[in-house]
């Protein structure tokens, strides 16, 4: 799905929320998306339905451009960090156009956190930055 | 015989023979292992550290004539962990190779820069004389000299060489000069729009609000270093120490940039 700013929604907190958090308005529930995306390993549909063709994603090591690499990119980068699950979502924030989280997640070399940031333009993904947080601050 | 002397800031002892070089005990007793053994002979400057601030070759020094001195390797140029502007230029000029004769180079080059920050090009040329590189990388060693002159006086501590960098310079400019009045004119779309975590930050108005009521809280900044930094057309993403009245923390920031100045800005703290 595409995030529509003005449609929004009420759910209720769904204990097995992939996201862990209450999925209440359309960037929630494009961010939910993306996790189910990640969980089923399912690259071409995160990518083709979440991004742009032109969309960039920076990240302290990388830029990644457009569909293709970003596929690539994410069978790596998830098969490197051997991503399981969404433990916990520590932060969000949205606008009409952005969204940010910081989110905790279990991999099979134990927790990692991370942070996202988003521009969205006509619902979709334009602009990805994305990094990891030290496990103590 | 008994030598006691300072390395790295640090009081160090040992019971040495005579015939022991400066630079075997450097590495085989204190560890240190960043200065290399190329030649043994004096020749190829591998070995080079700094005794009470000048660079000397230490495999042509015995360690007894270190008693009482002062000696930095290139283990002890960095501060807290942070590279010197020499450092980063040799990184982001791409002036390693195999690496062999870089420690050497780079506390070589440190005692040329603190004679004369301002070296030309055949005076950074002559100083290398001395020093062997069997990658024969020295273009981009001269190179990371002129880079490291730039970096020393950029407020982020980096090269800017593409204007995203010179706008994230500025950036860092009015930050540190609490300059929010011009922060946002120049550096900022009049619909610009910050998402941070402490909230939605829409419009100029908005903006200088922003930064100056987290000015208030936070007081004065100071970016001690920019630790990564990466850009495409249009956008750009930094993580940078910052020293503030709350002590120092990581930051990261990701803007997205539009004739020139912010349409979109992101900002957390790691
Ligand atoms: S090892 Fe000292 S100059 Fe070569
Ligand atoms: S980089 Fe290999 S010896 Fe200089």
């Amino acid at each position: 799905m595409t995030a529509q700013p003005a449609d929004r929604v009420t759910i209720e907190y769904d204990p097995n929320s992939t996201v862990r958090i209450v999925v209440d308005t359309p960037m929630k529930r494009f961010y939910q998306e993306q996790v189910e995306y990640l969980n089923a390993g399912d690259f071409e549909g995160l990518v083709n339905n979440h991004y742009h063709e032109d969309a960039v994603l920076l990240s302290a090591e990388r830029v990644v451009r457009g569909h293709d690499a970003l596929k690539r990119h994410y069978a790596k980068y998830t098969g490197l960090m051997a991503f399981l699950e969404v433990v916990s979502t520590d932060k969000w924030i949205e606008s009409e156009t952005t969204f940010a989280f910081e989110a905790t997640a279990r991999t099979q070399w134990g927790i990692s956190r991370v942070h996202d940031a988003f521009l969205l333009r006509d619902g979709k993904i334009a602009v990805h930055f994305t990094g990891g947080i030290p496990l103590l601050r | 015989m008994h030598i006691d002397l300072t390395v790295n800031g640090q009081a160090r002892q040992a019971d040495v023979e005579p015939r022991l070089l400066l630079v075997d005990l450097l590495r085989d007793e204190f560890g240190l292992t960043g200065a290399k053994v190329g030649c043994d002979t004096g020749q190829c400057g591998s070995c080079v550290v700094l005794v009470d601030g000048v660079s000397v070759k230490s495999c042509a020094m015995l360690a007894v004539q270190a008693d009482g001195a002062n000696i930095t390797t290139v283990e002890g140029l960095s501060e807290a962990g942070r590279l010197t502007p020499l450092q980063a230029a040799f990184q982001t000029m791409h002036a390693v190779q195999c690496g062999f004769c870089t420690p050497g180079m780079i506390v070589s080059l440190s005692d040329l820069l603190k004679r004369n920050p301002d070296p030309t090009e055949e005076e950074v040329r002559l100083w290398l004389e001395g020093h062997l590189c069997r990658c024969t990388g020295y273009e981009n060693v001269v190179r990371a000299v002129e880079a490291a002159r730039q970096i020393g006086k950029s407020p982020a501590h980096i090269l800017a060489d593409t204007p995203l960098k010179q706008l994230y310079e500025r950036q860092v400019a009015y930050l540190e000069a609490s300059d929010f009045d011009a922060l946002v004119e120049n550096n900022y779309h009049e619909d610009a729009i910050l998402t941070s975590f402490d909230g939605i930050y829409t419009g100029r108005d908005a903006l200088r609000e922003y930064f100056r009521n987290r000015a208030q809280s936070q007081g004065q900044i100071d970016f001690l270093s920019t630790e990564k930094y990466v850009e495409s057309d249009g956008a750009f993403y930094y993580e940078a120490l910052v020293r503030s009245a709350e002590g120092v923390r990581k930051i990261y920031n990701g803007c997205v940039v539009r004739d020139g100045k912010i349409t979109h800005h992101f900002e957390g703290a790691k």
